[in-house]
């Protein structure tokens, strides 16, 4: 097994290098000249190229790409943002724990009353609870995130001014957000737990645990939940690692000063330091997040596992 | 005390499917006596696991529903019990073997965990007591108590099913039911297999229903045959009786559809036709529509059970009562 995690972890710095170089390709062969935006629109041609001297802008892209890759994962120098002038990752750390913060209670909130209900509506399948459920959860996925976002805004913000519509300070700063992020997640969690539910339901080791004697109460949560639960686990792993990078909608409609809306700003202003570490920060926690999930995985279900070991060893079980 | 140890009285079970009402089993009476092994019969579908999960009662509560009938089990009668009573019923007193091992073990609990559960319920003792239980169980059905913390995969089909019957024999059942418990194996193991359940079976003097559609398995191992036909038992009797003298023609056309090395025949004779739509059954003799004798009376009414000999009845108009 822990053989297993250090590959892992190897793979995540090879994935590091990897986001590094196609978001450095991406980003210098993006229109747009950081001088123009940087610098006032008076600024004379020979000040633009001063500019991209100091920056090093007037340098061939393999020099450039180099300078960047040695800089970032040799030195650990994530360089100066161009319109703040502060240490980029000064300035993220003091970001990502809010957006990391803001995921995790969404995902966990998602998970807490998603998978409940899901199991809910499985137990009482075809009944009005499992209907009404259904409908609900299908409103839930549908339902853009964004939109969702300006509906409650204008709800809760404007109509009946019972909570700020941006901003940190306070713990009301964070119901909306959190609000918008959890609807969709619960709704999805729901819906694949009740499926994946009904599944298990009709396994025959429910039968075999029901004709052994055991108490309905253990066969739903004995037998049914470990199962039942292992597809989600992985689902939400996958909303994790997502929501981690898609703050970025909750956070610009709410103005929540996290990664994402740090992210959009410096794309706005070609902010290319800022821009690569913020893309590379998310997808270290993206990875990490993965990581844990897997890991997690292993433990629930023991044939996971066994192919883990086994693969490290170098031999895999037919 | 009462001779039958297991009495079943005109049992009738219907599934709902959507809006069509399935008639599973209908009218099935059975006994059986302490110590005996009864072997049940039929196509699938006939309803032979759902008399199983009936006398368990671990019928899906949702879709069926057991519409009639009586089960007595030494002297209890169990459709009157509490689910709470039942509990103490199922995997104690009575416990099941099912069709497939391969999906018959939960996979992510330990095969020693699962057995050991079935102790825990039922004898009230502690995890350890039940852990010794369990490892003389595995050993007992030939598999190395070191074994107990392993997970299902890493077993093969026909060790899987030996954890299956250590774990039904785990409490020293009265009555076992065996739901094919040697279909998903491959010949040799199934050998194995029947012989390991008839030595247990000696050793516990457990009355068993063995649910079959191998004629062959029922020969090595019952006493007794039952043949079910759309959910009724058309023939019942002692395995002598049915294989020497077949008297319902489905009967006669289960042996007519085996191969037979001695005759030198190319083909098999198998019975024309498939069983009727339990969604909606024939009026009379549910099998009239295949059998080669079928006369009009056949159509017109149920058939009632006749006793043919001391131990062999048959639903059949053309046999008379002896």
């Amino acid at each position: 097994m822990w053989k297993y995690i250090l590959k892992r972890v190897a793979w995540l710095l090879l994935v590091l290098v990897g986001t590094a170089f196609v978001i450095f390709t991406v980003m210098y062969f993006v229109p747009g000249d950081p001088a123009d935006i940087a610098l006032p629109a008076s600024a004379t041609f020979e000040e633009r190229q001063a500019f991209r001297n100091e920056l090093g802008l007037n340098d061939s892209y393999m020099v450039q790409l180099g300078r960047y890759l040695y800089k970032t994962f040799i030195k650990l120098d994530f360089g100066t943002s161009w319109t703040y002038n502060v240490p980029v990752m000064q300035e993220l750390f003091s970001r990502m724990p809010r957006t990391f913060m803001l995921s995790l209670i969404t995902i966990v909130l998602g998970a807490v009353i998603g998978i409940p209900l899901g199991i809910y509506a499985a137990l009482h399948q075809n009944r009005w609870q499992d209907h009404t459920m259904m409908v609900l959860a299908m409103v839930g996925v549908s339902m853009p995130e964004f939109w969702l976002a300006l509906m409650l805004v204008i709800l809760f913000c404007l109509r009946l001014q019972w909570l700020p519509a941006f901003g940190i300070g306070s713990v009301a700063n964070w119901v909306l957000p959190v609000i918008t992020g959890t609807v969709a997640g619960i709704a999805k969690n729901a819906r694949q737990m009740r499926s994946s539910t009904l599944e298990t339901v009709r396994s025959d080791y429910i039968s075999t645990a029901r004709a052994k004697g055991v108490p309905e109460r253990s066969v739903i949560y004995k037998h049914m939940l470990p199962n039942a639960l292992i597809p989600i686990i992985n689902i939400i792993g996958a909303q994790f690692g997502k929501s981690i990078g898609g703050t970025v909608v909750l956070e610009s409609v709410f103005t929540f000063p996290g990664v994402g809306l740090f992210l959009l700003n410096s794309i706005n202003t070609r902010d290319l330091p800022a821009i690569r570490s913020s893309v590379l920060i998310l997808a270290f926690f993206t990875a990490v997040v993965m990581l844990i999930v897997d890991i997690i995985y292993a433990c629930i279900d023991p044939r996971i596992k066994a192919q883990y070991v086994a693969s490290g060893k170098g031999r895999r079980k037919a | 005390m009462n001779e039958e140890f297991l009495d079943i009285q005109d049992l009738v079970v219907t599934y709902t499917s959507g809006k069509a009402i399935v008639h599973a089993v209908n009218g099935v009476s059975l006994q059986l006596r302490r110590g005996e092994i009864l072997g049940l019969v039929g196509e699938t579908g006939a309803g032979k696991t759902t008399i199983a999960k009936s006398i368990l009662r671990i019928l899906p509560d949702r879709s069926a529903r057991l519409a009639q009938g009586k089960i007595m089990l030494d002297g209890q009668d169990l459709l009157s019990l509490t689910e709470k009573e039942m509990l103490e019923i199922r995997g104690n007193k009575v416990s099941m073997i099912f069709q497939d091992p391969m999906t018959a073990l939960n996979p992510v609990m330990t095969v020693g965990g699962q057995i050991a559960e079935a102790v825990q319920l039922h004898e009230h003792v502690d995890l350890n007591q039940a852990k010794k239980k369990t490892c003389e169980m595995l050993e007992m059905v030939g598999i190395p108590a070191e074994r107990f913390n392993e997970y299902p995969h890493q077993f093969s089909g026909g060790m899987k099913q030996r954890v299956v019957i250590a774990m039904a024999l785990a409490c020293n059942p009265e009555l076992l039911l065996a739901d094919e418990p040697t279909s998903a194996l491959d010949v040799t193991i199934q050998a194995q297999v029947l012989e390991m359940i008839n030595e247990l079976k000696q050793r516990f003097n457990m009355a068993m229903i063995l649910i079959t559609h191998d004629l062959g398995v029922v020969a090595e191992t019952c006493q007794r045959v039952a043949i079910i036909y759309a959910g009724q038992i058309v023939e019942i009797g002692t395995k002598e009786e049915i294989f020497r003298h077949p008297a319902h023609p489905y009967t006669q056309g289960l042996f007519g559809s085996l191969p037979n090395m001695n005759s030198g025949a190319k083909r098999l004779h198998p019975i024309v036709g498939m069983p009727p739509d339990p969604t909606n059954l024939p009026k009379g003799c549910p099998f009239a529509p295949r059998c080669p004798h079928a006369t009009d009376q056949c159509r017109a009414a149920e058939i009632p059970m006749k006793t043919l000999t001391e131990d062999h009845s048959c639903r059949c108009l053309l046999q008379t009562e002896g």
